[in-house]
């Protein structure tokens, strides 16, 4: 289903939440694998509620109970932005997050597999381009709702980097044991 | 894209095995607003689809898989499942809840409910992802545990997809086996795997899905969610469950002398810290939380034993952990997360089976079954966990006496000696959940009048214990004052009952898990109707939400007045009405006939049903704009 020219919903925030740069850490052995976060985000972003829709992305083995999300921590060198053929992924400067400009983005792909962190959604069913996280312009919605503590606000850059590798090392044992 | 409906796909996938048909039906918001979601949605169906006269085990049962009103939404703790069909246990309509993300997942692929008609000839499985829709042959997943299977399932359709099936109990039509979604979530009662298992239906698998859940109003159906995130991690009773799960409750039942064990001969136990959410945390069998669908409490738990060969599986839940320890005198810890791993991947309902072995071990000390001994090779007493194991197994795969202990209690007790029924606990054929209801009695109640048999997971008057502060302002708002609360009260037990089955037909329907509002309460029917209303843009009001959940309960109670149920099926198990139960303070509870009837009588009165024979009144029907089951009622109302 395409919906090239979706409203963005203006961003309903949470009292005393608001700051710009903030960063996300993920605690991978807290996740419960609820999905909330997924449909927060998409419902905050879109107006309407789809996990596929989401910035943030749960893995999930459910035969072992293992779960952790993953989503942009911004890495140094950008290296999405590398591998972009058309230039269409650039630094916003307010957050230091990647961006997508739809405008240029030629929906191929490129960034997806060169991500170190399997951070970028790319459903070209539902969406025609690829889908990074923004941090909510500061203030992040997924981490307003997670209660088990999976997501929160990271005080420190090692912090936030030590957590995207703990969840990347989960993820690849995930789509190891699920690909044939 | 046009929407005509909101929150919901407003669409059913009708699944014929027999001729190989697949066709989907649509509805709008006139059949919402009546039946607000799955449950009720499902019973409407049911009423037209399967007829009172057809048997559980055939081809004309029809199974329905639905997925709530809000499930899909951020709301959180509203990705609940209900299926519902026509019980093998009972004979009767039966519906169960469960969580899990297949309903997520088939409300992204675009359906909010599926209908197995018929049966296959061969073992199948139904794959669905958007439109297309396929029905595969599945002799290789035949036979396989419930974890294998999955395994097997998602890396044939990739990861993102889930499953919902059934174990060997199932293919081998065990009266209480289970149908598992995402793994280990179970819709366990009333042997609904032996539907599936009759179907020759290994199971449902739902791809990615590529649908978003469309909001009548998104911003404000938004702001209202994260406001019952705020208020779920301000109640007391869903903190205790978020941190130790809901075997939590162990230690509350066993301090009021209602945690059944032994076969409900004793109503606290010494050993029950053993079966207690706080234990798994202390003594380290913790590895994790599971989450269902959007829920942010988590009360399922990821448990490890290195022991029995090395386990590592989900839960037990409160109830496994009472049925399969104190009920059968299992103080081991490690053997209970073992035998509920085997329950887990056989699919079995924990409930029932722990009901047949407490009734197998008090047998065998009453000098029945002697045989089982040699057959068995270990003495099936009080607290043998070896013994348990193998009876799980024959159970399964129907060998020896297994094959006959498949068939439930009702049946059992009869063919071994009818004395023996006597300790059987269990009525209309199902085997009674685990909290003791001579003591706490708006369970009873709700137990005696519960369309499914004497089980909790239906009308959870959870309130009634008035652990919280929360819940005692709750039983003062129904019944007039906090002084109700508490255990061995009669006083306001019918109000007490008669809200919650209206509260819970609802919160069913919507998808939402009950704890939120009638365990916890951080959502009222207030909260409840305004949610509805930005949902799906159905205009409604507090009243309207109760009368929809009074509408889903009088149309259940129809459905089996149909099927042949009256009044005097409205009770309890031999046990429960005949003998005394201790405290641990040495009170003495009875239950007797006499105060169930007086009970029944003033919730007759409060539903303004028949009292003699607990049928809805015809008047009654038409104010709940239910006339399509008047000319049924009449019928029934008519016969001396």
């Amino acid at each position: 289903m395409f919906n090239l020219k979706l409203k963005i919903l203006e961003a309903p925030h949470l009292e005393g939440c608001r700051r710009l740069s903030s960063m996300i850490s993920i605690n991978p052995g807290l996740c419960t694998g609820c999905h909330l976060c997924e449909l927060v985000c998409s419902t905050y972003h879109f107006s309407k509620s789809s996990t596929e829709l989401s910035r943030v992305i749960v893995y999930k083995d459910k035969a072992s109970a293992k779960f952790t999300p993953t989503l942009c921590v911004s890495c140094p060198g950008m290296p999405c932005a590398k591998a972009c053929p058309t230039g269409a992924i650039i630094k916003d400067d307010r957050t230091g997050m990647p961006i997508v400009l739809v405008e240029k983005c030629s929906s191929c792909g490129e960034c997806v597999k060169e991500c170190p962190y399997n951070a970028i959604r790319f459903e070209p069913s539902v969406y025609a381009y690829p889908l990074i996280c923004d941090l909510c312009n500061g203030d992040p919605q997924c981490v307003n709702v997670c209660w088990p503590g999976a997501l929160t606000r990271a005080t420190t850059l090692t912090e936030k980097f030590k957590g995207a590798a703990e969840a990347r090392s989960i993820i690849v044992k995930i789509v190891s044991k699920y690909t044939r | 894209m046009i929407c005509t409906v909101y929150s919901v796909n407003g669409k059913i996938l009708h699944v014929d095995l027999t001729n190989n048909k697949i066709w989907v039906e649509k509805y709008g918001n006139d059949l919402l607003e009546l039946f607000v979601g799955s449950r009720g949605l499902q019973a409407r169906l049911y009423w037209d689809l399967v007829s009172p006269k057809a048997s559980a085990l055939s081809n004309d049962n029809v199974l329905f898989v639905g997925s709530g009103t809000f499930t899909g939404t951020p709301l959180p703790s509203s990705g609940r499942t209900t299926v519902t069909f026509k019980s093998p246990a009972t004979n009767m309509y039966f519906k169960a809840s469960v969580g899990g993300d297949f309903g997520l997942k088939l409300k992204l692929n675009g359906y909010d409910i599926i209908a197995v008609h018929g049966a296959s000839e061969r073992p199948v499985y139904v794959y669905i992802e958007n439109d297309h829709i396929d029905i595969i042959p599945a002799e290789k997943y035949w036979g396989l545990d419930i974890r294998t299977a999955h395994v097997e399932l998602i890396k044939r359709h990739g990861l993102g997809a889930d499953t919902l099936l059934i174990g060997p109990a199932g293919e081998k039509l065990v009266k209480y086996a289970s149908i598992n979604c995402s793994v280990y979530n179970v819709a366990a009662r009333g042997g609904g795997g032996a539907v599936l298992g009759y179907k020759k239906l290994k199971g449902i698998v739902v791809g990615r899905g590529s649908r978003s859940v469309i909001l009548y109003n998104p911003r404000e159906f938004y702001e209202k969610s994260l406001k019952v995130i705020f208020s779920i991690m301000r109640d007391d009773a869903l903190v205790a469950t978020a941190k130790f799960g809901t075997a939590s409750a162990t230690m509350g039942l066993d301090k009021t002398s209602t945690l059944p064990c032994y076969n409900f001969r004793k109503s606290f136990w010494e050993n029950a810290y053993r079966n207690a959410g706080e234990y798994y945390v202390e003594a380290g069998y913790l590895v994790g939380r599971v989450g269902c669908a959007q829920c942010i409490v988590s009360c399922h738990r990821h448990t490890k034993t290195e022991k029995y060969g090395g386990v590592d599986t989900v839960g037990p839940e409160y109830e496994t952990s009472n049925a399969l320890g104190g009920n059968i005198g299992n103080s081991d810890t490690d053997a209970l997360i073992k035998l509920n791993d085997l329950a887990n991947i056989y699919g079995l309902d924990t409930i029932s089976l722990g009901g047949v072995i407490g009734w197998v071990m008090e047998s065998y000390e009453k000098g029945y079954l002697k045989n089982l001994k040699e057959e068995l090779g270990v003495e099936p007493s009080w607290g043998n966990v070896d013994a348990t194991i193998k009876l799980i197994e024959d159970i399964t795969f129907r060998k020896g006496t297994g094959d006959l202990l498949a068939e439930g209690l009702a049946v059992v007790c009869n063919k071994i000696n009818p004395e023996t029924c006597k300790w059987a606990l269990q009525s209309r054929g199902l085997e009674h959940s685990r909290v003791e209801t001579r003591i706490a009695r708006a369970y009873a109640l709700a137990f005696a009048l519960n369309p499914r048999g004497p089980d909790h997971l239906h009308t959870e008057t959870f309130a009634e214990f008035g652990f919280t502060e929360d819940a005692k302002k709750l039983i003062k708002r129904l019944t007039g004052s906090e002084e109700n609360a508490g255990v061995g009260k009669d006083v306001g037990r019918p109000e007490i009952v008669v809200w919650h089955e209206d509260i819970y037909a609802v919160t069913d329907s919507v998808g939402l898990c009950a704890f939120i509002d009638t365990a916890g309460f951080a959502v009222n029917e207030a909260i409840l109707s305004e949610l509805f209303e930005s949902a799906t843009g159905i205009k409604s009001s507090s009243d309207m939400i109760m009368k929809s959940g009074e509408r889903i309960v009088t149309l259940e109670r129809m459905i089996q007045v149909r099927e042949g149920r009256s009044r005097r099926d409205d009770t309890l198990p031999w046990r429960i009405l005949n003998e005394e139960i201790t405290t641990r303070e040495g009170k003495t509870y009875t239950l007797t006939e006499a105060t169930l009837n007086s009970m029944l009588d003033r919730y007759f009165e409060l539903r303004g049903w028949d009292l003699e024979k607990g049928i809805p009144t015809p008047s009654k029907l038409r104010e709940l704009k239910l006339e399509f089951t008047v000319e049924e009622a009449l019928k029934h109302l008519s016969r001396p």
